[in-house]
């Protein structure tokens, strides 16, 4: 862990320097709009650009998400590796070495950067309270129905390990159209949403998994 | 003139003996060296301090409105003080690792050589020819699907996943020991230049530093802490040698205050605080020969010793004013009664040596050769002067002083008025019930003191690790310490699986096998001439640069270390510094740490099964949970032991079971009224708190036991027996008060609940002994004839 923290750490970038307050509006739809959202069924392709590869490393995967707060995220085809959240719990399930590992949600939110790795959070704040309590927006523009959105936690624990998150989405619909993350060391994740239903039915079983031979431990 | 040069060569002997005494005085601030050395918690607490809590690294906390500037302000001052290379050694304001990396390669290439051979033989398998490709192709696959951020972090940096070869302990990351998690609250660990040899260079030093701090912070008007144990040491010595010079100062100041209010004389005023400060002078330098180090309740010896042997002062001079004869006669005269008290005085602050507890048996040491010094100074000295003073101004008797607290009227108000008193001590013990207990570290803290107020904030802002358990761990040798270690290990798994412990981390991960160290490094040396190989391949499985940076270090590590002979330790900067706190290999002393998260309510299931030889498990909770269990007993029957000698020397000298009955009746209700008195006010009884109710058993018991004898000197005369003794008792129950009460305010809780618990038990017993006790004997006398109680 001290390596991860090391590597993690050690880059230092300047934050972009803050505007006058921009306007939020679209914000506040677009997180008024996710409350109304009682399912999500989504392909999307993962694109994480690492200061150690020489090329981008891409991934296809899968999301979904029932309201109030299950969701499923799945990588690779077949699945190299598999989250299921319920609210109380996330389960990090690799199947190729049959391991499963738990970590309660409030230890996740506490991992720098841990959303940009796949477990982007619906709905994305409670209320507009609560992401200006969250977040800091550093700037926002709109192209059409497009909304981009750059941002920082304002947790100082992940300020240290980001330099930027940012989202694209549709205000008017609610969806999630890309989000980015940046760390300070150089390297940047991005996931692209597409083939996105809205308020579909979904079956249950996608948010159980049978752990039948699966060892299963904590979360470091 | 020849008189005169009698006394030359034994005044310069005395002279000598005290300034060569004095010299020797040092002070020692650990809590632990006032508890029973015997005890495990101790054991261990003190091996975790010495060797563990880093005497020469300073903590400075730093507190600003916002992350980002006390980000810069903690760097700045970091860079500030480092300026001082004649100061400070090094200062760290961010974790090591951050500034240098690739010095990480050392502690992970020491960590691989400790692995079993065949993990180690799979580890490097992963790096031969055959292998390489496919590792590095799985290594690109888990960045792409991984979801974990510290993984994918791990892996980018480590392609060829030495690290996975690691057992999870060893990659178990410590709580953020720089910030705090909104980030305004930082910490700068400030490593002196030189050793901090005592506490004198600890003080100097931390002023210093401090001086600096304040300097910076004229520009940047954040606030500063600071804590560490340089800090504790300098906090608490300084107190302690103001605290030493105050208490006896106005321990003084009381006595002069009441002998002039009963004298009105001002020449033998100042012969008797000449003669005290001389024997505090001689104690003292008694104690800087024969003792090592005064702790925190010796420092309480000086106003005690002065309150006690002012006594024998009083009484010489008391007799001298009434006296007519020579000066041997009127040393015959006192000898015996002065005899009497100081040694009885001086075998009860002896028997502090029955406790087990070195703080107290120090001051009961000091104390006691102070008393036998103070009757020797009062007899010998003070004696001839008193006698000379009385030729030259005679004082004429009865004293003012004494017709007022002889006179019928005050024994009958004080009678009514003690009553009064007795009932609302006790009435406040059945309503409010006994004292409660407390063993608790806290109780033996100091009241006041910045390193405290920092430290507390640095637990309530990083991380509070009071409720964890600490492992230390001991040997003589690093095999021993490794095999210890293991041993720890296999019982805190156990205890996991009762479920009597959550988790545990120990230092065997960090500790070196120099078995496995050797035939490890046997295999490591085709590696030297593989780098370009591994380099390429890695390049060529699309890889850049950066990613080889840690597995080349590692491996020319290992080159490094082939020459040596194992055990080999790791030893850069960045090692050192994850290393200081868990393990310990200077001097050929050998330890290991760790940390035991404990489930409430189990720890002494835990206790229970946890230990060998040289494996301890400890915590400050769990030294005040074993000093409740041991110490109270242990108390108990010294105190026991104490008052069944007094029982027994008063029933074979007074033959009486009336003034036996009477004088056991009368103790126990002083103990009852001290306990409603400390209930009153809000005080608890802890371990000090114990320690004063033996010594008011030693030195208050001599009221009664001194009404009992005159009322038997004066065959049953109530007011006889009273106006004998009323100005002598008042005299010395206040002077003892003065002394007790004003160590009461010191600075070290444990002593001030020491004074204040002996202060007030004695103003109770004199109250007691003085206005109740006669007219309890009359009435006893009126419903048991003599006869019967003969």
């Amino acid at each position: 862990m001290r390596f991860a923290l090391l590597f993690l750490a050690t880059a230092s970038g300047l934050l972009a320097e803050s505007a006058p307050p921009p306007d939020l509006t679209p914000v506040r739809k677009w997180i008024a709009r996710q409350r109304t959202i009682e399912s999500i069924e989504s392909d999307f392709s993962q694109t994480r650009s690492l200061r150690t590869l020489r090329s981008p490393a891409v991934a296809q995967g899968k999301f979904w998400f029932r309201a109030p707060s299950s969701f499923r995220w799945q990588i690779g085809d077949p699945p190299k590796t598999i989250a299921l959240g319920d609210g109380k719990e996330i389960q990090i399930i690799q199947p190729a070495r049959r391991l499963v590992e738990r970590s309660p949600i409030g230890r996740i939110g506490q991992k720098a950067g841990a959303q940009g790795f796949g477990m982007m959070s619906f709905p994305f704040a409670d209320d507009f309270d609560d992401f200006q309590r969250r977040f800091e927006v550093l700037s926002i523009r709109t192209d059409g129905g497009r909304c981009h959105l750059d941002l920082l936690p304002r947790d100082a624990q992940a300020r240290r390990f980001l330099a930027k998150v940012a989202l694209d989405f549709d205000a008017d619909s609610g969806k999630l159209l890309a989000f980015e993350i940046v760390t300070r060391e150089g390297s940047s994740m991005r996931t692209d949403f597409r083939n996105t239903r809205v308020n579909s039915p979904l079956d249950p079983a996608l948010f159980r998994y049978d752990f039948a031979g699966y060892q299963i431990r904590d979360a470091r | 003139m020849r008189g005169n040069f009698r006394w030359i060569l034994p005044g310069a002997l005395v002279l000598a003996f005290v300034i060569g005494g004095l010299s020797r005085i040092s002070f020692n601030v650990e809590i632990l060296k006032l508890l029973p050395t015997h005890l495990p918690q101790v054991q261990g607490l003190s091996l975790l301090l010495k060797y563990f809590a880093l005497p020469d690294e300073l903590i400075i906390t730093l507190d600003a409105r916002d992350g980002e500037t006390a980000e810069a302000a903690a760097d700045s001052l970091a860079a500030a003080l480092a300026a001082h290379p004649d100061l400070v050694k090094q200062t760290a304001a961010r974790p090591p690792w951050e500034e240098n990396p690739v010095q990480l390669g050392e502690l992970l290439a020491f960590q691989l050589l400790n692995l079993p051979p065949h993990d180690f033989a799979a580890a490097l398998a992963r790096l031969d020819p055959a292998h390489a490709p496919a590792t590095l192709r799985d290594a690109l696959d888990e960045l792409s699907t991984s979801l974990a951020p510290e993984t994918v972090a791990l892996r980018s940096y480590d392609p060829f996943g030495l690290t996975t070869s690691l057992p999870l302990s060893a990659m178990a990351q410590g709580n953020d020991e720089f910030a705090s998690a909104d980030g305004t609250f930082r910490v700068i660990y400030v490593e002196s230049a030189a050793h901090l040899g005592n506490y004198v260079d600890a003080i100097r030093w931390v002023r210093t530093v401090k001086q600096l701090a304040a300097d910076w912070n004229r520009t940047h008007h954040v606030t500063l802490g600071f804590t560490g144990q340089p800090s504790f040491v300098a906090d608490i010595s300084g107190n302690m040698q103001g605290e030493m010079t105050l208490t006896g100062g106005s321990t003084l100041l009381l006595i002069a205050t009441i002998f002039w209010l009963c004298y009105r004389r001002i020449r033998p005023l100042v012969t008797l605080l000449a003669m005290l400060a001389l024997t505090f002078l001689l104690a003292l330098a008694a104690a800087g020969w024969f003792l090592d180090q005064l702790t925190v309740i010796g420092v309480g010896f000086a106003s005690v010793m002065i309150g006690l042997s002012v006594d024998y002062g009083y009484f010489v001079f008391h007799q001298a004013t009434r006296h007519p004869g020579s000066l041997g006669d009127l040393r015959r005269k006192c000898f015996l009664n002065i005899a009497w008290t100081c040694s009885t005085t001086a075998a009860a602050f002896f028997a502090l040596n029955l406790s087990s507890l070195p703080g107290l048996s120090q001051l009961g040491n000091l104390v006691g050769i102070g008393v036998l010094v103070g009757a020797a100074v009062m007899l010998g000295i003070f004696a001839p002067l008193a006698m000379r003073n009385q030729r030259v101004a005679p004082i004429a008797t009865p004293v003012p002083a004494e017709r007022l607290v002889t006179s019928p009227r005050f024994f009958r108000a004080g009678a009514w008025l003690v009553l009064a008193l007795v009932a609302v001590l006790l009435g406040a013990l059945v309503i409010k019930g006994p004292p409660a207990i407390d063993f608790s570290a806290n109780t033996m803290r100091p009241r006041v003191s910045d390193a405290y107020v920092a430290m507390d904030k640095l637990y309530a802002r990083l991380s509070d690790d009071r409720g964890l358990l600490s492992l230390v761990v001991t040997g003589s040798t690093p095999d021993e310490v490794s095999a210890r270690l293991r041993e720890a290990g296999r019982q805190l798994s156990a205890a996991v699986q009762r479920g009597d412990t959550a988790s545990f981390q120990t230092a065997l991960p960090l500790w070196p096998d120099a078995a496995r160290q050797r035939e490890n490094l046997a295999r490591t040396a085709p590696l030297a001439g593989d780098l370009p190989r591994l380099r390429q391949t890695l390049l060529d499985a699309g890889f850049t640069e950066p990613a080889f940076a840690l597995t080349e270090s590692v491996v020319r590590q290992w080159t490094a270390w082939s020459a040596k002979s194992p055990p080999i330790w790791p030893s850069n900067a960045v090692s050192s510094w994850i290393l200081r706190r868990f393990v310990k290999h200077d001097g050929g002393q050998f330890l290991a740490s760790g940390i035991v998260y404990p489930v409430r309510g189990r720890e002494n299931a835990l206790l229970d099964t946890i230990g060998a030889e040289g494996i301890y498990l400890v915590s400050w909770e769990q030294l005040g949970r074993e000093l409740k269990r041991v110490v109270p007993g242990e108390m108990l029957r010294v105190m026991a032991a104490l008052f069944a000698g007094v029982v027994g020397i008063l029933a074979f000298g007074l033959r009486s079971i009336r003034a036996v009955l009477l004088f056991i009746a009368t103790t126990a209700l002083v103990l009852a009224c001290l306990a409603g008195a400390i209930t009153l006010l809000g005080g608890t009884i802890g371990l000090f708190g114990l320690a004063a109710v033996l010594l008011l058993l030693g030195t208050g018991t001599d009221y009664s036991i001194l009404l009992l004898l005159a009322l038997r000197r004066n065959g049953g005369d109530v007011s006889a027996a009273q106006r004998d003794l009323a100005l002598v008792i008042l005299l010395c129950c206040a002077s003892a008060v003065a002394g007790f009460g004003s160590i009461s305010w010191a600075n070290n809780l444990g002593l001030a609940e020491l004074g204040r618990t002996c202060a007030i038990g004695l103003a109770i017993d004199a109250c007691i002994s003085l206005f109740l006790l006669p007219p309890a004997w009359a009435l006893l006398q009126r419903w048991l004839p003599k006869k019967a109680t003969q």
